[in-house]
């Protein structure tokens, strides 16, 4: 998490509009969505690579590590699509091994349909990748205010995303303490420290809302969090990099 | 003098307390004044600050700001935190915000100043508290010393007369420590009055012009740090000096190398 947001407030593509940077993801998306097709998939991910590493100057391998571990979830679930395993001899499967007394089998158009979704889906995580890596939450979220989300939610974004990084600190803090005094040396020991600073964990959070209560009170709040609307760069660019996209995508989904 | 906030005789309990966090606290306050605020750990200093923009309510007794007892009424509420500018300790439980600028923006915006004026004020603040360089930064990622002096231009962006900072340079360096009171020097001689709640005797002894001592919830003493430090009452009462005593003695056992 540290390191995505790391990126995110440090990218060449931290000024530019939000709008822009999530208007090419939902672009790419949809398209991906729309025209359906392993190459489309395929193309989108190499596109929005060379977008967060070329553009963006995102180091490479930090687009590929964070893709990477989409995409070991994304296998483990295409893998039900692909394989079937029944206790019964399947009838129409063409691939089939017999282990033990379990009947794994998979034919040709089950490892299409597979491939179709994981290629689909990546191409839809590299997108969202692009727009996290360029994208700090705050823009993120001043975005959101742009589109009409509802003021609570904005508000409860906020205060979770920043009381995020404050109760992580709270409990490296306490999770250290607890180490420097044996907390955590036997199996038996680490498990009753985690619940303890799980428990304490809890508490300082209860008191620290009351802290930030007092001190959110103390500066006059009436209601609501009223924030200064961030501003951003427009960047033309945007506009070309968004047609070729698109016109790409297109041309490679209809070909 | 025209004081610009006053507590007469404040008495407060907090619910399901037995005893009294404030038990008829009086001090007055005039423009322009460096204050200092002692007392030990408990003696009421945090409650009686909590006090002077109506976070608490006292149970008796008044507290005035600008000569005209506190209104408890929203409208009233919203005047005096403009006059009145709460700095706490840690500045983590202050900034709500993961952006700087925008964290800076939320008490102008509440006092109902336009998007532009806001802005002007941000950056104006942003740089006399020497953190215009840091407002595109996320605050998670500042420094301790860069967080207290984002809180503090949280509070100056309101333009307070009165800033009542709680501890606020416990645990900084002498540098940052340096760079908080020069924004504080500079707020006086402007005309605000700046009441800095502390342990350290230091900062009483040689920066305050009135220095405020509190035991049990009452104010014992309100004078100059010349006053206050030649009274060996209160000083008994402050504690020592130097708190780390005169016992030197050597250890009459010594590892040598090679011990464990």
């Amino acid at each position: 998490m540290h390191t995505i947001d790391h990126y995110a407030y440090g990218n060449a593509l931290r000024r530019v509009d939000p709008a822009q940077k999530g208007g090419l993801t939902v672009l790419a998306i949809i398209l991906c969505l729309l025209l359906d097709r392993p190459t489309v998939g395929l193309v989108t991910l190499g596109w929005m690579f060379a977008l967060t590493a070329l553009w963006a100057r995102v180091p490479s391998h930090v687009f590929g590590r964070t893709l990477l571990a989409e995409g070991l979830f994304l296998i483990l679930s295409v893998m039900g699509v692909a394989i079937s395993v029944s206790l019964n001899p399947p009838e129409i499967h063409r691939i089939v091994w017999h282990i033990g007394g379990l009947w794994v089998s998979t034919d040709h158009e089950a490892i299409r349909v597979a491939y179709h979704l994981f290629t689909r889906a990546l191409g839809c995580a590299a997108a969202l990748n692009f727009l996290i890596l360029t994208t700090p939450l705050t823009d993120l979220i001043e975005l959101m205010r742009r589109l009409y989300v509802p003021e609570t939610l904005i508000e409860l974004m906020t205060l979770i995303y920043r009381t995020i990084f404050v109760l992580l600190e709270s409990m490296q803090r306490m999770a250290l303490a607890q180490a420097v005094r044996l907390g955590y040396s036997s199996p038996g020991r680490a498990l009753r420290s985690t619940a303890l600073l799980g428990s304490q964990l809890f508490l300082d959070a209860y008191r620290r809302s009351r802290r930030m209560q007092t001190a959110l009170k103390s500066r006059g709040i009436e209601g609501t969090l009223r924030m200064l609307p961030l501003e951003y760069v427009y960047d033309r660019r945007a506009w070309w990099v968004g047609a070729t996209l698109g016109v790409s995508l297109v041309v490679v989904g209809i070909l | 003098m025209l004081s610009v906030l006053e507590w007469d005789d404040v008495h407060y309990t907090f619910p399901g307390a037995s005893m009294p966090a404030l038990g008829g606290a009086s001090l007055c306050l005039v423009y322009g004044q460096r204050v200092v605020l002692l007392g030990r750990n408990g003696a009421g200093k945090s409650t009686l600050l909590l006090h002077a923009n109506g976070i608490l309510r006292p149970s008796a007794g008044t507290v005035r700001v600008a000569g005209k007892p506190l209104d408890y009424s929203q409208r009233g509420l919203r005047i005096v935190r403009h006059q009145v500018g709460l700095v706490f300790q840690n500045p983590d439980d202050q900034l709500f915000s993961a952006s700087v600028a925008q964290d800076i923006s939320f008490g102008p915006l509440n006092m109902g100043l336009s998007i532009d004026a806001t802005r002007q004020r941000v950056s104006r603040v942003a740089v006399r508290c020497g953190v215009s360089d840091l407002l595109d930064r996320p605050t998670h990622a500042l420094s301790g010393g860069q967080k207290t002096r984002v809180a503090l231009a949280g509070v100056l962006a309101m333009e307070p007369q009165v800033i009542l900072a709680d501890e606020t340079t416990a645990g900084l360096d002498p540098w940052m420590q340096h760079q908080v009171f020069t924004i504080f020097n500079q707020l006086v001689a402007e005309g605000t009055t700046v009441l800095l709640a502390t342990h350290d005797l230091n900062v009483a002894r040689h920066w305050a012009d009135l220095v405020v001592v509190m035991e049990a919830g009452r104010v014992v003493t309100a004078d100059t740090p010349a006053q206050v430090f030649a009274d060996p009452t209160l000083c008994e009462l402050l504690g020592p000096s130097d708190p780390w005593g005169k016992d030197r003695t050597r250890p009459t056992f010594r590892y040598e190398a090679g011990q464990s």
